[in-house]
């Protein structure tokens, strides 16, 4: 995996109102960086090359929105794992996940190829 | 003059036609999506494929054991330990890799939670979309952009945040991921984030106003 964006609302406090907060109280510097304008999708990237494998939970993140996560590139592993789900999810090019990373506890499994 | 093959009114090719869409799955796809807009249950309750997943496939405890608690690290890992003595991450049960599914928030949820705590959506992402962005993420990397420390609560390597933040502040700020950088870096992660503006947040967007209809209303609401 070359890629893993976690697209997210991280950093916001608050989920209501979020995109016309941004607009309001940044708009001198949407004006000068317009690409830091996602259209209120999410306000935030964090974008790391392979997975987070140690479990944790994404604090800065709204706990009534979605985090997503966009893998690029080509890859073998990073299955998403929760925990509290017993489960692993599998993240295949062309798909994205979303998900609720403040209360679900989540790590990335090793990206064993790409 | 012979009898043209072009065209839906020459029977031949329709049935031609029909065939090779049979044949790449187009009925099963209709059949699905017909089978999703007439399910007696519950659309948002049901993962789409309930083949691999049943609706009860949630969190044991909800909303959870992190909720409004400690944003403590260390808290986290030792909650989880606890709570699943012996876990091997790697060794956790995979769902299928096919398709787009949900697992669906409990029915009690509160009433600000998203309706499903993950939802996986597939053909999201084109392969051409795939390479300009790992293109210009090569690019920004050429261009020497400055990392921050790996947080090693998350993960041994480091991530960059960009974009806007709010936490432990009163207002809005950019970054300091996104500022604390050279001239041309800063056009080159313009170049980066202005395609991921592009070609992956409007159709997260779209995604949001579907499937998360309540959260795509506050986040956009201007009043």
């Amino acid at each position: 995996m070359r890629l893993n964006f976690c697209l997210s609302i991280a950093f916001l406090r608050y989920l209501i109102r979020a995109y016309a907060r941004i607009k309001k109280s940044l708009a001198k510097d949407l004006e000068s960086r317009p690409a830091l304008d996602f259209g209120g999708a999410f306000f935030a990237v964090a974008v790391k090359e392979g997975s987070s494998e140690v479990i944790h939970l994404d604090f800065n993140d709204d706990e009534d929105g979605v985090t997503w996560a966009v893998p690029l590139g080509d890859w073998e592993g990073g299955e998403f794992c929760v925990p509290q789900l017993q489960k692993k999810i599998p993240i295949l090019p062309g798909q994205v996940l979303g998900a609720m990373t403040r209360i679900l506890a989540h790590c990335g499994t090793p990206v064993t190829a790409g | 003059m012979p009898a043209s093959r072009r065209g839906r009114r020459n029977p031949e090719t329709s049935e031609l036609k029909a065939s090779e869409w049979v044949k790449s799955g187009g009925l099963t796809k209709v059949e699905a999506i017909i089978h999703s807009k007439t399910s007696e249950h519950d659309s948002m309750l049901v993962p789409t494929n309930s083949k691999f997943l049943s609706a009860r496939d949630t969190v044991e405890e909800y909303p959870g054991h992190f909720v409004g608690g400690s944003t403590n690290a260390a808290k986290v890992t030792e909650t989880i330990q606890n709570l699943y003595p012996g876990l091997i991450t790697r060794d956790l049960p995979s769902v299928t890799t096919i398709g787009r599914f949900y697992i669906p928030t409990p029915i009690e949820r509160h009433a600000l939670h998203p309706p499903h705590l993950i939802a996986r959506f597939d053909q999201v992402v084109k392969q051409s979309v795939n390479k300009r962005l790992i293109t210009a993420w090569d690019n920004l990397l050429q261009a020497g952009i400055r990392f921050p420390k790996p947080h090693l609560s998350r993960s041994s390597t480091p991530a960059l945040h960009l974009g806007f933040g709010e936490a432990y502040s009163k207002r809005p700020f950019v970054t300091s991921d996104s500022r604390a950088q050279s001239s041309d870096i800063i056009i080159a992660m313009d170049k980066f984030l202005y395609l991921i503006r592009q070609l992956i947040a409007l159709k997260l967007l779209n995604l949001l106003k579907r499937d998360y209809p309540q959260q795509y209303e506050r986040q956009m609401r201007c009043v």
